[in-house]
């Protein structure tokens, strides 16, 4: 065990180190992400502290409440974007091209070779803002230090529900030929996901919650910053994330047994 | 001559018209990803506009006898507001940049330069193409949101009015991203353009929230510049709460126009640096 978690080890730090040569190739690029991350942090944040300047609540949370849970959102957002987000737009493109056939002979898991080896450094530049958005809303909405420990947890928990999620849907590209489409799908479900899940109506919380989980997110991690007697949300993102493991390591192996190399 | 002038019109009509199909072709040729890529998103966007502004009225204990106003808006006015942005997103959108950078990335404009029918005559065609295609898609929504009562219909005079104001404001999307794409000479990655071009035209154009909520400075700013007219204008006109005034088309042809010779300018100096390995 030990030995398989030092060779997976080994493989992730060739992998960002790759991933640092190739942000020094392309600067331009680099720095266009960067700017392209402050733009989007900007209207996520700057649409809700306008809106804040005409209502004094929005389902029962105040401005700093609301802003921190964006920021929570931001910061699941960072992490996505900088290790993961590139690795769903390469397998579509890899399954397109029969590139994939060369992932599947390698002796290492075929989801951790096709979602985790590529990792875009310009976004970690930003982490640092986004945490500072974290802390400096979360001092506001008045969390306490203890709140403050929890937070990496439940930004784990959060991060991996969507990552679960994301490769279940990614899955379907098996099926599809063309699989741009279901990384459109995949950003829209990051869309709702955004916001918190008093915002929605009975059914579309209920779908968003139960069938296509995207609400379980980042709302019972804040919720439960916020209340801590409003645990049974948080546990249920818990066994979701179980749940959702489980499904994922099925339905990857199903659709992998679907698949048709392009290039043969 | 006259014949030989006629002739030379009814083949650039049938060379049109045979590209304008090819594109049909490429984008319904996976329809769900059609679906999914264009459709989903804006239809996912007003979603949860939708919601959260239902939400915020009713969090104020807003109800059809005591309606309360948000920067103007109350709760069906807001509603109507994001139902055109919906409607006026599938009429003006565009999908330019992301065929044209690739073209140009993986070397196949090399083809254009020796074919009868330029670059930019072939993109164009994918863009009336791509309108073609999402004109009807747009009036259907309409349709729907009219008779579920989100929207209400203007004038037939205003309608018109609003149907070419759309296609002026998708000419001017389409320079935009033309230009946008064209930085494939210079860039690896022009998808950030595009997204950066993206958030930036949808979050200063009023389509995340309304302009009247903005801050007063921001507003003055933005006043000389295209976005207003990209989406708030228009939609306020279909609301019937400004008038539409010949001078803003002027506006967009100036702006199309200042987009448009920055991409000869730019597609001058691109070619310079283009190298056709192994043609």
């Amino acid at each position: 065990m030990m030995n398989q978690i030092k060779i997976y080890l080994a493989i992730y730090k060739k992998f960002l180190d790759c991933a640092f040569s190739r942000a020094t190739t392309f600067r331009t690029s680099f720095f266009l992400i960067v700017i392209m991350d402050l733009f989007f942090y900007a209207s996520v944040l700057g649409s809700v502290d306008f809106i804040f300047q005409h209502v004094p609540s929005i389902g029962g949370w105040n401005r700093d409440q609301f802003l921190f849970f964006l920021s929570f959102m931001l910061a699941i957002d960072n992490l996505h974007m900088s290790f993961l987000s590139e690795n769903f737009w390469i397998f579509a493109l890899d399954l397109r091209s029969g590139v994939l056939d060369y992932v599947f002979i390698r002796p290492v898991s075929s989801i951790f070779l096709i979602f985790f080896r590529s990792i875009r450094v310009s976004t970690m530049l930003n982490t640092p803002l986004v945490m500072y958005f974290l802390i400096h809303f979360g001092t506001q909405a008045g969390l306490h230090a203890f709140d403050f420990l929890l937070l990496p947890f439940l930004l784990i928990i959060s991060l991996l529900i969507m990552v679960e999620i994301e490769i279940i849907i990614s899955t379907l590209m098996f099926w599809l030929i063309e699989g741009n489409g279901i990384n459109f799908l995949r950003m829209q479900l990051q869309n709702v996901a955004r916001w918190p899940d008093f915002v929605y109506g009975q059914w579309a919380k209920r779908f968003f919650t139960l069938f296509c989980p995207v609400l379980l997110i980042g709302t019972p991690s804040v919720r439960f910053i916020f209340n801590k007697a409003d645990y049974f949300p948080l546990l249920l993102e818990f066994l979701a994330m179980i749940a959702l493991y489980i499904l994922m390591t099925k339905f990857w192996f199903y659709g992998l047994r679907k698949y048709e190399s392009a290039s043969s | 001559m006259k014949i030989v002038e006629k002739c030379r019109w009814a083949v650039m009509a049938q060379k049109w018209t045979q590209t304008i199909r090819i594109w049909w072709g490429q984008y319904t040729a996976y329809r769900i990803n059609f679906f999914l890529q264009v459709i989903g998103p804006v239809l996912v966007f007003f979603f949860v506009k939708f919601s959260l502004w239902t939400e915020i009225y009713k969090g104020m204990g807003a109800t059809p006898e005591n309606p309360i106003t948000i920067g103007g808006f109350t709760l069906d006015g807001m509603l109507q507001y994001h139902g055109w942005i919906l409607v006026f997103s599938m009429l003006t959108q565009g999908n330019a940049n992301f065929d044209l950078s690739t073209d140009i990335r993986l070397g196949k404009i090399s083809t254009y330069l020796i074919y009868p029918f330029n670059f930019w005559e072939y993109h164009t065609a994918g863009f009336l193409a791509f309108q073609t295609l999402e004109w009807p898609v747009a009036f259907f929504t309409g349709s729907v949101l009219t008779i579920f009562n989100v929207i209400h219909c203007p004038s037939v005079l205003t309608l018109m009015g609003l149907l070419m104001l759309a296609m002026f404001i998708s000419v001017l999307q389409f320079a935009l991203q033309f230009l946008s794409g064209l930085v494939a000479f210079w860039l690896e990655e022009t998808w950030v353009l595009r997204v950066l071009l993206n958030i930036t035209t949808t979050f200063l154009s009023g389509a995340v929230i309304p302009l009247d909520l903005f801050p007063e400075a921001l507003r003055a700013v933005l006043a000389y510049s295209p976005f207003p007219y990209m989406v708030y204008y228009p939609v306020k006109v279909a609301m019937g709460q400004l008038s539409l005034e010949p001078q803003v088309f002027l506006i967009l042809t100036a702006w199309t126009l200042v987009f448009a010779a920055l991409n000869v300018l730019v597609w001058r100096r691109g070619l310079r640096l283009y190298t056709g390995a192994g043609m």
